[in-house]
Formats: structure tokens, sequence, C-alpha cells
């Protein structure tokens, strides 16, 4: 190697929170290990000095692919600053953003997040209204299943308004995902909250991203993700449970009204955690 | 100060032992793929076996080699009792009339919310400051717990042996990232197969 130290080639994500669970599926496939390197940059934490301080050439150097999250709107300067590292010609993947805010109808506005970010990160808009009203947790309870039953928006509008949102997406990638989603929402459980996904859905986005990676024995990593993937669950650290009607307007075949969801270190009913999130109560991780 | 300690426990799982292939595997595995060693499972050549054969090999070679649950058992009660005799907080009599009832233990080293709760609620039982509201708290903070992901699957004569309470057949585990069986984890162990956290 004329004095150069050998370089592990890397694949960059630059993407959300997504892009980290593609990384991490990389990282641990054991046909990559010591030969392809993942590396992510959070496009949704990125800062403007992260770009001089954290991905500057010494980042970038080993880097022979990039899988670029796509979003609909203007170009973010962040995501400028990416394609200024990038030669002419250089290997990129564009990939979508799955989200579902369709299966989450309530969600919304909570003036207690602006205070506390992290507590309960997915507002709902529903319990809000009742988080400064006395009752015990059976009083609570029926106001809220009252309040949503009343309020319920019409959902197969919402559905269409995700399917445009991801057609937009999709065509500014290399490949599509709402077709699938579309497909498979009823059968197979893609989200556990509006925009974190499930490992069927991490699976799908990486076999897809491998397909369109120039020089990579396609067959043989498909069934190592496979096996990867198969007891995995996604990123499930904070799971905001389905509302019984909308799991019954969408007929989704896999909902389980006894289902427990995992928040952080607990396995909560829909009934525990509305009632938690209403109450913006303490839990441990 | 109050000195308090974190009882193991090994009856639960009688094969444990070290298992050459645990080791540290740089950023990967940390301290290794699968740390808590089983001596049946790592003592079986798995090349060219499918699925159903290897773990019908492993239920062979287990039911043959399963040591005397109740001596693993009296040890453990034992060891829980030396370690209250250096603690102000004393569990052991709890432990040893609860381990059926209730799932004190996720692993070996790992205990579940139950033991932790108990320990909880007897830490602040002591004259603290705040202490009776904390515990008052206990309910709320600890609803729906479920404890690190660490959770080392039982063999089902283990669990039958013993009446766990908590445990039924169809039990899933779960393992940093991942939901899985006894036969799954095993077989996963047996052939020393990559996980995701």
């Amino acid at each position: 190697m004329g004095g150069v130290a050998a370089m592990t080639p890397a694949i960059l994500i630059y993407g959300n929170c997504q892009g980290e669970e593609l990384m991490l599926t990389g990282r641990y496939l054991p046909s990559f290990q010591g030969r392809v390197a993942f590396k992510w940059i959070p496009s949704h934490k990125v800062s403007a000095s992260d770009w001089d301080t954290l991905y500057g050439p010494d980042y970038m150097r080993d880097v022979v692919t990039v899988w670029e999250q796509v979003e609909s709107g203007p170009i973010t300067a962040h995501r400028e600053a990416l394609h200024r590292r990038l030669p002419a010609g250089f290997p990129v993947v564009k990939f979508p953003p799955l989200s579902a805010l369709f299966l989450w109808p309530f969600s919304g506005n909570d003036p207690r997040i602006a205070a506390d970010p992290d507590r309960y990160p997915w507002p709902d808009s529903a319990a809000a209204v009742l988080s400064t009203e006395p009752g015990d947790d059976d009083v609570l309870f029926d106001r809220y299943m009252a309040m949503t039953a009343e309020r319920m928006p019409d959902l197969t509008r919402r559905s269409r308004m995700d399917a445009a949102r991801w057609r937009a997406t999709d065509a500014l990638a290399d490949f599509p995902m709402g077709p699938w989603v579309e497909q498979n929402f009823r059968t197979t459980k893609l989200f556990h909250t509006s925009g974190h996904i499930t490992a069927a859905a991490v699976g799908m986005l990486f076999k897809q991203l491998l397909r369109l990676t120039r020089g990579l024995n396609l067959a043989a990593l498909a069934a190592e993700t496979d096996m990867l993937l198969r007891h995995h669950q996604g990123q499930d650290f904070e799971c905001v449970p389905i509302h019984p009607l909308v799991a019954r307007s969408f007929d989704l075949t896999w909902y389980d009204p006894d289902a427990r969801y995992r928040w952080h270190g607990h396995e909560w009913t829909f009934r525990q955690y509305i009632l938690h999130y209403i109450r913006w109560a303490p839990y441990l991780d | 100060m109050w000195r308090f300690g974190v009882p193991d426990m090994g009856a639960l799982w009688p094969f444990l032992s070290a298992d050459p292939r645990a080791v540290e595997e740089g950023e990967l595995y940390r301290p290794a793929r699968y740390r808590f060693g089983d001596r049946i499972a790592g003592g079986i050549a798995f090349a060219g076996l499918s699925d159903a054969l290897l773990f019908e090999r492993y239920e062979t070679a287990a039911a043959r080699e399963m040591p005397d649950l109740d001596a693993l058992l009296a040890h453990d009660i034992a060891a829980w009792e030396r370690l209250d005799e250096q603690c102000d907080i004393r569990i052991a009599a709890f432990v040893a009339h609860q381990c059926r009832r209730q799932r004190l233990f996720l692993a070996p080293s790992v205990p579940g919310p139950a033991l932790l709760r108990a320990l909880a609620e007897r830490l602040l039982a002591l004259p603290l400051p705040e202490g009776d509201v904390a515990l008052a708290e206990l309910d709320t903070v600890m609803e729906g717990y479920r404890g690190p992901r660490e959770e080392l699957p039982v063999h089902p004569a283990v669990a039958s042996h013993f009446g766990l309470a908590w445990w039924h057949p169809d039990l899933t585990y779960r393992w940093f990232g991942n939901r899985l069986s006894f036969r799954d984890y095993t077989l996963g162990y047996m052939r020393w197969a990559a996980w995701r956290p």
C-alpha cells in the first residue's frame, strides 16, 4: 500500500434516526465485518460546525458510497454541505424516509413538550387536553376514549395524505417504498411510532439499498440480513400504542387489543400508556 | 451509610460455564457475543446440522446431564445468606421465599424488576429525607417496568422443576433489540450467530 495504511471502505448514511438503524444493521452483518464499514450523519441533529469538526476530509476519506435519505421541500444547508464533499459521479443511492402519521391521528400539539421535550416526544393532542383535568384513572381514560371517538378524523383521508407524502419522497429517491408500505401495513407491523420503524421495514429498506450498491453479493447479503433481523424489534425503544378505533378502521390484522408496548424500560397497554401520558408520569429507562 | 448487595442466581441456568468463544469482538460485542456460557450448547458440533437435529441433540444432552437443581438452589441460598451477613439491607429470605413466585432474575447477574423493587422498598424504608414520599411513588414509577433487556432464557425442564409461576411454554425473552424463544436463543448460541442490539 506504499506506506498508506489500508482503509476499510465505508458506506456513509445521511439520514434521520432510520439511518442509524441501517448503520447498525450493516455493522453487525457478518459478511461486512472487516470489509465494509458503516457511518451515519444524523441529518436531524447535525449542526453547521459539525461539518468542520466531525465530518471533514478525514471523515470522508474512506467513504466509497453514500446512502442519502431524501426529503421533500427545499434543499437544506446541511444537505448542500454533504453534496459539496462528494466529487462528481460519486456513487450515491437515494432512499426515502418512512413515516405513518395516519396511524396516530391525534398527533398534534401538547404544550408540555416545549418545556420537557424528551419525556413523551410523540404528542397526543386529545390526551394533552385532559392533562389538567382531575379524576382517577377510570374517569380520565373513559374521557379520553369518549373524546377521541368523537373527534376521530377521517382516517381514509389521513392515509391518502400520507400516501401523497410517500409519493413525493419516492419521486426523489432511487427506489420507492410507499407502495410496499401501502401493501403491507395491514398485515405486518411496520411502525412503532409515526417515524420509527420495525425490523420488517428496516430489513426491506436495507435490502433495497444493497441492491442498488455496486460491487456487492446481493443474494448472500440479503439472506444474512434476514437472519440478523429475524428476531429484531427495530426502533422499539418508544412504541406509541395504536388506538383501537384506528386498528379497526384499517383492519390491522396484527393488532392485539391486549398488546403491551415498550416504552423505554417498561411495557404498557394502550390504557396504561395513555394514563401515563396524560399525567406526564416519570418512567425508568 | 447503609450497605446492600444485589444477589446472583445460578440454579435457573444449570449449565452455566465459560465458553472459549466468548471473547470481546471490537466494538460489536462487549464483553462477548454471548456472555453467559452454556456447557451443553458449547459442546455440540453444529456444522451441517439442521436446526431441528441440532436442538434435538441439545435437548438429549441437557436431559442426560441435568444436575441436581435443588442442590444448586441450596447453593444459591447459602450465597444470598452470606451476602446478607455483609449488608445492612437483608434480602436473602425474601429471595429464597419468592424466587419461584416472582421473576427476580432476568439472567444470573441481572436482577429483575421484582428484586429491584424489593431492594428499593427496603432502602426507602430507612430513615431517609423524603423516603416515605419516594416509597409512595414506587407504584407509579415501576408500573410495567421490565428491567434491562438481557433476559437469559430458562430451560423448560428447569422452569418445570421449580414450578416457576411466571414461566409458560410460549414465553419469549428480550435479548437486547431482539425477542426470541428458548429454542431460538439456544440455536443462535450453538451456532454463535450474529445478533444486532
